[in-house]
Parts: C-alpha cells; sequence; structure tokens
C-alpha cells in the first residue's frame, strides 16, 4: 500500500491513534467539588452563550426590569401555563435575591444588578486561611467581571471555593435544592441564602451574599456553620 | 462560520450543548485524563480546567464542526492533563521552550510521505514531541485555528503559541529531511 500523507494528515492520524487506543475504565463517583466547578463551567459557557447571541445582534445583555404592560401579560401567560401543565413554579424572595423553585432545584437570580461596579474593582479574599489548605487558583479561572479563588487541602477531598462577581455578570444560579435545604442568611450584616447538603456523611454548604458591590459566593464540603465562619471572614484584599 | 454558528445560539439546546457533551462523553475525558495521571484527584482537575476554560470562550467551540467537538474537547483535557502533570513532576518544558528561536516562515504540513515505512516512522516521531507542541499543531492543523485562537484554547499567550507551532512543524519537516537522506 503505497498511500500518500501529509504532515497534517500524519498529525491529525497520531491523534486518532492516540485516542482510539485509550482504554475504556470505570468512571468514579466524582466529589462533590468536580461536581460543583462543572456546574459552574456549564453556567458561564451558558452565560457566555448569550452574551455571544446578542453581542452579535447588538442586543444589549441586559434590560431594567420593568413592570410594564408586556412583562405583566408575560408573567400571567406563564403561570397560567404553569398551572395547566401542573408543574407550578414557585418563587420567592430574600433581599436582593429571588428565587424560582422547580422540583431538584432552585434557579437564583440577583432581583437588583445596579449599584454595583461594571468590573472588579477591588478583590475580595479569606483574610484568615483555615490550616492546611494553600491556594492553588490559576489566573484564567478570573475574568474582569468575576474573581475565582480555590483553596484545596493536600492529600484530601477539602477544599474552599471563593468567587466574586459582578452583579450584572452574576446572572443566575441553579442549586441543587433536590437534596438540600435553602434558607436566609447574613453574612457581617449583609442577606444572602446558604445551601447545605449532607450526602453520604458528607457535608456540603454553599453561601451566596450581597455585600452592596458585588456577589459574593463560598462553598466548601463542611458544615454551614464553619462555611459562614469563612464568609464572614472575606475582606477587601490588601 | 461563527456568524453561522451565531445563527443558532439563541436556542436553549445550543447553550446547553457543552453539558450534553459532558455527559455523552464523560467516559472518554475521563480515561484521557487518567492515562496520563493515574490519579482520580487530578483527573477530576484536568476534566474540569478544560470544560472551564472551554466555557470561558464558547466561540472556539461553536467554530469547530459538530462532529469534532468532542475531539477538540479532548485535545484541551489531554492538555490540561500533562500540565498538571508537568507541574507534579517539577517538568519546565513548557517554559524553556519560550526562549528558542522562532521562525517566523509559513508552516507547511502539506508535503508528502510516500512510504508506510516513513509514515510510521514520522508517527514514532510525532509521539517524541512534547504533548504542548504537539497539541498546538494539531489544533492550527486539523481545526483550522488561528495563533490566538490556540492561544486561548490552551490558556497560553498568542506569542507561546506561535512558537509552540513552529517548534513543532520544524522539527517534523527536520525529521523528514533527514528521512529522505537515509
Amino acid at each position: 500500500m503505497n498511500k500518500s500523507y501529509s504532515v497534517s494528515d500524519l498529525v491529525s492520524l497520531y491523534y486518532e491513534n492516540e485516542f482510539a487506543c485509550i482504554e475504556e475504565i470505570p468512571v468514579p463517583g466524582f466529589s462533590l467539588r468536580h461536581k460543583s466547578s462543572m456546574k459552574r463551567a456549564f453556567r458561564k459557557f451558558k452565560k457566555n452563550s448569550q452574551n455571544l447571541y446578542l453581542n452579535s445582534y447588538n442586543i444589549p445583555a441586559r434590560r431594567k426590569n420593568r413592570l410594564n404592560r408586556r412583562t405583566i401579560i408575560l408573567a400571567i401567560v406563564l403561570a397560567f401555563l404553569a398551572l395547566i401543565s401542573g408543574c407550578a413554579v414557585a418563587q420567592f424572595l430574600s433581599g436582593n435575591f429571588r428565587g424560582e423553585v422547580y422540583h431538584d432545584n432552585t434557579e437564583l437570580f440577583v432581583v437588583d444588578a445596579s449599584n454595583s461596579p461594571e468590573f472588579i474593582e477591588y478583590k475580595y479574599n479569606l483574610t484568615e486561611i483555615p490550616e492546611g489548605f494553600s491556594p492553588i487558583t490559576e489566573e484564567w479561572f478570573s475574568t474582569p467581571f468575576m474573581v475565582y479563588y480555590l483553596y484545596e487541602k493536600e492529600n484530601t477531598r477539602d477544599h474552599i471555593i471563593l468567587s466574586q462577581s459582578t452583579k450584572a455578570d452574576f446572572g443566575s444560579i441553579h442549586l441543587n435544592t433536590e437534596k438540600g435545604e435553602l434558607t436566609d442568611i447574613t453574612v457581617n450584616g449583609h442577606n444572602g441564602v446558604c445551601l447545605s447538603i449532607i450526602e453520604d456523611n458528607d457535608n456540603y454548604a454553599c453561601i451566596i451574599w450581597d455585600n452592596g458591590d458585588y456577589i459574593l459566593e463560598i462553598s466548601a464540603n463542611m458544615e454551614k456553620e464553619k462555611v459562614l465562619e469563612l464568609a464572614e471572614k472575606v475582606e477587601i484584599e490588601k | 462560520m461563527i456568524s453561522a454558528a451565531l445563527a443558532v445560539l439563541g436556542s436553549e439546546a445550543e447553550r446547553n450543548e457543552l453539558s450534553h457533551i459532558y455527559e455523552q462523553n464523560i467516559r472518554l475525558f475521563y480515561a484521557v485524563a487518567f492515562s496520563k495521571l493515574h490519579n482520580q484527584h487530578d483527573a477530576e482537575d484536568a476534566i474540569q480546567e478544560a470544560f472551564l476554560s472551554v466555557a470561558n470562550n464558547p466561540s472556539l467551540l461553536f467554530r469547530v464542526p459538530a462532529e469534532k467537538r468532542v475531539a477538540y474537547i479532548n485535545i484541551i483535557v489531554r492538555n490540561k492533563a500533562y500540565t498538571i502533570w508537568n507541574k507534579k513532576h517539577k517538568t519546565e518544558e513548557n517554559h524553556t521552550e519560550l526562549y528558542d528561536t522562532v521562525f517566523d516562515e509559513d508552516i507547511s504540513t502539506e508535503e508528502k510521505v510516500i512510504s508506510d515505512f516513513s509514515c510510521r516512522q514520522i508517527l514514532k516521531f510525532i509521539d517524541t514531541l512534547s504533548e504542548a507542541n504537539r497539541s498546538a499543531l494539531y489544533l492550527k492543523i486539523h481545526f483550522g485555528f488561528g495563533n490566538d485562537e490556540i492561544a486561548d484554547a490552551l490558556g497560553i499567550s498568542e506569542e507561546a503559541a506561535k512558537k509552540r507551532i513552529s517548534r513543532a512543524a520544524s522539527r517534523i519537516r527536520q525529521y523528514m529531511e533527514e528521512l529522505k537522506d537515509e
């Protein structure tokens, strides 16, 4: 056989062979930290895709919430459709957060995104890192609108994720309320919500609060009380 | 191509494409990462870093034809796995090569290789290149990415992307010359 190949063909062939001979291995149960990071990635992808689409048509990414006639009619139609389809969506308000409760998750929105800097002007971080934890975040995790810190305890699965986003960039977040409980919480006098999950003897808690300028989110595979202690130690980075 | 992709981005299905790709191919992504790292924790890291990187710039994914998107993410996962492995083993290949000479010439990869023997030899040679250089070249020739897009995909600077591609292509060309001389 004297087939002719270009270098391009060969480089492609190399990777085809590489991926073809990868042995299938059983996929383990992934850690909560991985699941949380993947959710964050999907959320980010969804938001960036949406912005890509809006930008391509020069549509402003966000519009102010106004209770105009069209909005009211839309709300009535949605409520009617939800009623006849039997999948009623409950809503709740907690400070500057609004939630839409579905059967297995709650989508959390920021009600008022005004009065927030357009970009991250100053960063918040933990003033005190718990013993044994060290930062491992790569720079590219962050954007001008969001800062992301990841701390891990060596040789364990213990982790802390802290993120800070502008209110406009926050968009919405889906919280797994099928296995967890969502409650109101106060962090240094600022209103927020807390999701706590206990699954297979593993604790996980996520606290999201509005500190006036930014939306801060801290999550860790720890008890709710310990995560709240950490949240209260989040201050402007010096 | 981008505008064509953008035309359908308005749908919810498109915006959820990344999670569908993940759910459908997680076994493959995990196997790719684990085959290099041999550690579940690190393999998880490689996968999540790869997906965060893709999420940061969805236009790159939509630029890739639908049938090649899994291959594209595979490359990113593999690249992240090698980066994690290099960090753990204190390998500095990605840094040292930045000081290498950059050839600004066009990267010609269309020269034909006739014999099967040469083909096998070159495949073996490609295996000896660093993953950093090899994956950059692959993104260039298989997906038609520009240097800026490769830089975005691999989380490196445009200059570094250019150097990696140039280095991989010139080393393959040099090896082909040596094969001809033999």
